[in-house]
């Protein structure tokens, strides 16, 4: 008996149909599988050796401990420093995104004269030009964002060099004594959403009551142990309501809610715009769980402060003052806006000249005081990765600027070099969480690699005397720029609406 | 070779610590190297293996308040959904730790598990995996990128735990300390809210956590023995966790 056309066919079929109950179809599958997923379009984590590295975070003025995981030189996570004395081991989102944020695609690449590329040495002629033609009833002026760096003196030193320089901040010598505070009134400053350093301020939620005035429903408001819903351009008069309601005078019914609390829950501070007046009610400052001085005080002017039409020559990083402010302040005619930036949004819409500077992680740079410290403070924040070719700090720009041969890292140095020689304070060390007086360091060259591979120094606390009087804004950081992972916050997941 | 006694690894969430900053949410897709959305992503189709809702307690203004609530894969620890329905044994229980693994390499792309899984915490991949270019330098070493067409979700970090298990054989010892071995999302939250630990190990602040009396599982009627537990103080949280 032979092997015919129709046994083989029998075989086929039979033999298809038992394939299908063995494991044979699925491994192939699983197999393929695994090829597609080593496809050469398939993106591969980067192998090399794995190291932890410290640095501090320059994206706010938050000023939070960083150690960053790192494949060879390129950081792949980052994380807080625990136990750092500012921020509590927390970092925000976007600051766990940060080592992101090269790869955005908005980024300032060369110096834009007017929207054109230059070369960095034209862009140093002619801006050189533009304030030397400054004239007699005009202003050079830099408007510094965080007041109180080393890059905050090269620029002072600057402007000090020219006939009508002016320096402009926005200073606040004022810590906030969050750890003693038991009442937060809030004028729409985002306390659970972005104030200060999140993990100081969530560390001690539970210690203070949180009352936001704002009109929109905010995250803090949704968090806030009483909301207040105002008209928009209501705080003002509020925050009078309130201070009638302290003084047990009758008043609007929410704002005597709102004095009620206050007294209920003393030490308590106000914060945001016009509070000052309410602060002097509540007798916030220079007290245990108020505001308290410290030593980094350095005069400046405010910017709205600058008569009219009066700045000829403008330089500024990003900061957060509205373009309308500014350009009031701006001669009628030919004046010349030179921001220091890393991002083509922003201020860089408006400038006839834009310097592209480098980003958090690719440059070394100085983070100041953490915002609302009670105390003086200082770290470096190293570059660790590249910065890529065109780009120049702003400090560097400036010192270029003003035909100073000395770099930026000697005047960081120099700084450090100060805090040894005045001996006070102590160094808190990220690694391993240790902290040293200053004194006990052996030299500035100690202190210097202290703080360059991962550390913040921290004064003393300053004897408080006198009265003091609050600045009536407070002053807030510029917008963030987004890592492309953001998206799982506002695109996947429709936690943050933008 | 010394027998490790079998963990249970869980979580405590605090809900009335958490202020819904998302920090977890972008550290865990740093971790496991899940990439940014296409631009047609949408909350379905977009991946996030933690996912942070809001929800609000109804009441009018000013009196309204918002909560927000962390979800993950809860970790079934009973007959778990999404285990029982898979037909390529692409998720397992690990009998070691607890933690309900998924592997994608088994994985057909059925989405059985989606349809199962009672909290929504698996996410299908429509989309290769693709980073802005030059981001794919930041990727995380220790895991592996999906591919297209397969199912993904939290494994509490399992790379974290394979790094801690090494560093623990080189030090000699077969077990874990406690607090050795972290999930991302729990060493980013700035508010502290989530605690992990061994649910086995009766002295951890964990085991303690989940014995309080403020402290549920979301959808516990449903007897599938989550491991994700979750606190708060405010009735109205716990009755809308519950619904």
């Amino acid at each position: 008996m032979g092997f015919t056309r129709r046994d083989l066919l029998k075989f086929t079929g039979g033999a298809t149909a038992g394939l299908v109950f063995t494991p044979v179809p699925w491994s192939l599958l699983r197999d393929t599988a695994l090829v597609s997923e080593n496809w050469p379009d398939v993106p591969q984590p980067a192998r090399g050796e794995i190291r932890t590295r410290y640095t501090t975070c320059t994206l706010c003025p938050a000023a939070c401990g960083v150690r960053a995981r790192s494949v060879g030189d390129q950081p792949v996570s980052l994380a807080g420093v625990p136990e750092h004395p500012a921020s509590r081991g927390a970092l925000c989102a976007n600051g766990l995104l940060a080592h992101q944020l090269p790869f955005c695609t908005d980024r300032a690449p060369r110096p834009l004269a007017n929207g054109r590329a230059v070369s960095m040495e034209q862009a140093v002629a002619r801006i050189r030009a533009a304030v030397e033609a400054c004239g007699a009833n005009e202003s050079v002026a830099f408007l510094d964002p965080r007041p109180g760096r080393a890059a905050s003196l090269v620029y002072r030193r600057y402007l000090a060099g020219l006939a009508h320089g002016v320096y402009c901040a926005a200073s606040n010598p004022f810590g906030i004594d969050l750890e003693n505070t038991r009442a937060i009134v809030s004028f729409g400053v985002p306390v659970l959403d972005g104030w200060l350093s999140p993990g100081r301020v969530l560390a001690v939620r539970s210690q203070f009551a949180l009352i936001q005035i704002e009109p929109e429903y905010s995250r803090t408001a949704s968090l806030a142990d009483l909301w207040v819903p105002i008209v928009p351009g209501g705080e003002a008069a509020f925050a009078g309501a309130v201070e009638c309601g302290l003084r047990g005078e009758p008043t609007d019914p929410a704002a005597e809610r709102v004095a009620r609390m206050l007294l209920d829950h003393k030490p308590a501070i106000a914060i945001g715009t016009g509070t000052d007046k309410l602060n002097a009610a509540l007798g916030s400052a220079g007290r245990p769980g108020g505001f308290l001085r410290r030593r980094d005080v350095a005069p400046a002017t405010e910017f709205a402060d600058l008569p009219d039409h009066s700045v000829r020559v403008l330089f500024t990083e990003e900061a957060s003052l509205t373009w309308s402010l500014i350009q009031s302040k701006l001669v009628a005619r030919d004046a010349v806006v030179v921001v220091l930036t890393s991002w083509l949004d922003g201020y860089a819409r408006h400038a006839d000249y834009v310097i592209p500077a480098p980003l958090y992680l690719e440059s070394l740079d100085e983070a100041a005081t953490p915002a609302g410290s009670t105390v003086a403070g200082f770290s470096l924040s190293p570059d660790l990765i590249a910065a890529p070719q065109g780009t120049m700090a702003p400090p560097e720009f400036m010192l270029r600027l003003a035909g100073d041969a000395t770099s930026y890292p000697d005047i960081l140095k120099q700084r450090v070099a100060g805090l040894k020689k005045d001996g006070r304070g102590s160094v808190f060390t990220y690694a391993d969480a240790k902290s040293t007086r200053v004194r006990d360091v052996a030299s500035a060259d100690d202190l210097w690699k202290l703080l360059l591979a991962g550390a913040v120094w921290l004064d003393d606390p300053l004897r408080q005397t006198g009265s003091i009087t609050l600045p009536a804004d407070e002053p807030c950081a510029p917008a963030l720029h987004r890592s492309p992972l953001m998206s799982k916050l506002d695109q996947e997941s429709g936690l943050r609406k933008v | 070779m010394t027998k490790t006694k079998p963990a249970r690894y869980g979580m405590a969430i605090d809900l009335d610590r958490c202020t819904g900053c998302g920090a977890c949410m972008v550290a865990c897709a740093v971790e496991n190297n899940v990439p940014p959305a296409r631009p047609e992503a949408t909350p379905r189709t977009g991946i996030t293996w933690m996912r942070v809702y809001q929800i609000s307690n109804g009441a009018e203004s000013p009196d309204t308040r918002a909560a927000f609530i962390p979800i993950l894969c809860q970790q079934c620890g009973h007959e778990t959904p999404c285990a029982a329905v898979c037909p390529q044994e692409a998720v397992e229980v690990d009998p070691a730790t607890g933690i309900v693994d998924q592997m994608p390499q088994r994985c057909l792309g059925c989405r059985y598990c989606m349809t199962a899984c009672p909290y929504h915490a698996r996410y299908f991949n429509w989309w290769d995996p693709r980073w802005p270019a030059g981001m794919e330098k930041t990727l995380n070493p220790d895991v592996a990128t999906r591919m297209r067409g397969v199912v993904e979700k939290c494994n509490f970090c399992h790379g974290r735990l394979h790094a801690a298990r090494t560093r623990a054989a080189a030090e000699g010892r077969s077990e874990l300390r406690p607090g050795e071995y972290v999930p991302a999302c729990v060493e980013a939250c700035p508010a502290r809210a989530i605690v992990f630990g061994d649910l086995n190990d009766p002295e951890s602040e964990l085991a303690r956590l989940a014995r309080d009396g403020h402290s549920f599982r979301i959808l516990e009627r449903l007897g599938t023995e989550p491991k994700i537990y979750y606190r708060t103080e405010r009735a109205w949280v716990r009755e809308a966790a519950h619904a």
